[in-house]
């Protein structure tokens, strides 16, 4: 159990290269969903940003529905 | 009109799907199909189909009531893989005050607030009342805003079960207890549930009076919302779900403020007071099983009720001398 409050969570066994592929793909979304951010907030166009972080979504996506389960999908 | 109503369902389900998630979690540990989290995803989807209409045509909402609608959607979305990475690495997160959790959250707000935004200027030649829209979407922000408090609400009537020996979770959620007294409240301390709830029903009223100019709006909803909350412990308490306790108290904070008329430091010392001591009578008195308190949590909780509107107060102040400074 991680002694943490915010992280209170039951331990489990994990694929090590799993988790960084995810991670990777995280970084990947995060940074282009700032950019998409920003650039609604700022009343920008925002094309290309969208569609960037939709690629980003889309591959985060199916790696999901691929090692996970299509129902981690729903959030 | 009818574009909003259909926000109002669109709001109704995501509220429907993560209450009975929270419900669920307290019971079951994986679901085959997810039922709960399809619910929340049609009303998602709802709203999705309505922001995609805006964005295709604008009829509806403005440029930034869109923006910020389509902000609370990518985060939401940008929730979902994060939330998976973290199960990965620490495995399922027993409760509502996990950090990816929290993306869900603020990302709802923010929807909410942006078709709130959206209907507050789509109806800007009438004043805003507590019989109109307004008020399902404050009880909306309302509900989002303390659903991380549904851990405790939940929790508290699980965990007297679970030491009653009444325990109704399944044997794979109690083969996970080792340590009920935290796990069962989400692993937080016990502080932070009156503190929280002062703090976000304070800020909601004070904002929504202050947006509104109208007092019984952030009434009507907190009346709203607990009216609701009642209805889905009743429907919970019929199937054999876990129920919850149902925060009736915050009633009285946006009420200080409606019979005070301000929105002063007053107005919310006396709110705060007032839902931390019934809160405390109904614990101690064992009127209901409620969260578990201790009485020195009433200092901080009113120190909270002060300083929300003060803020307030100086952030219109400081609002006010911008505008003065700029040339005429």
């Amino acid at each position: 159990m991680i002694p943490l409050y915010l992280f209170h969570v039951t331990a489990v066994e994990h694929s090590e290269s799993m988790l960084w592929t995810f991670l990777t793909c995280n970084v990947f979304v995060v940074s282009t969903g700032i950019v998409f951010i920003y650039k609604l907030f700022t009343q920008k166009k925002v094309r290309i940003a969208g569609i960037v972080f939709g690629v980003a979504l889309a591959i985060n996506y199916i790696l999901i529905a691929i090692f996970g389960d299509p129902f981690d999908l729903l959030g | 009109m009818k574009y909003y109503r259909l926000w109002v369902i669109a709001f109704l389900l995501k509220f429907i799907g993560s209450a009975w998630d929270a419900s669920y979690h307290f019971k079951y540990l994986f679901e085959e199909y997810s039922i709960p989290h399809i619910v929340n995803t049609m009303g998602f989807a709802l709203g999705g189909i309505l922001l995609y209409k805006e964005w295709r045509h604008s009829t509806y909402l403005d440029g930034f009531s869109r923006n910020l609608i389509t902000i609370g959607y990518g985060l939401f979305l940008i929730g979902i893989p994060l939330d998976f990475s973290y199960h990965i690495a620490y495995g399922i997160d027993l409760t509502t005050w996990s950090p990816t959790h929290f993306i869900y959250y603020i990302a709802t707000d923010i929807m909410i607030f942006g078709v709130w935004r959206g209907y507050y200027l789509f109806t800007w030649y009438t004043v805003p009342t507590w019989k109109s829209l307004h008020t399902w979407f404050a009880m909306f922000l309302l509900e989002c805003l303390l659903f991380p408090n549904m851990q405790q609400e939940n929790g508290a009537i699980s965990y007297d079960q679970y030491i009653h020996g009444r325990s109704i979770a399944s044997k794979e959620i109690l083969q996970l207890i080792s340590d009920p007294a935290s796990q069962i409240f989400g692993g937080i301390p016990e502080y932070v549930y009156p503190i929280y709830s002062v703090l976000m029903v304070g800020l909601l009223t004070v904002v929504t009076v202050r947006i509104c100019r109208d007092f019984t709006i952030p009434f009507m909803g907190a009346v709203l919302y607990i009216s609701l909350r009642f209805i889905g412990k009743a429907i919970f308490a019929a199937v054999n779900y876990p129920t919850s306790y149902v925060p009736m108290t915050i009633i009285l904070i946006p009420l200080a403020f409606l019979l005070l008329k301000r929105t002063n430091w007053l107005a919310g010392l006396i709110g705060s007071l007032a839902y931390f001591l019934s809160l405390y009578a109904i614990h101690k008195f064992g009127i209901l099983i409620t969260p578990p308190l201790v009485l020195w949590e009433l200092v901080p909780a009113a120190l909270i009720g002060i300083l929300v509107p003060v803020f307030n107060t100086i952030i219109k102040h400081q609002l006010l001398l911008k505008k003065s400074k700029q040339p005429a």
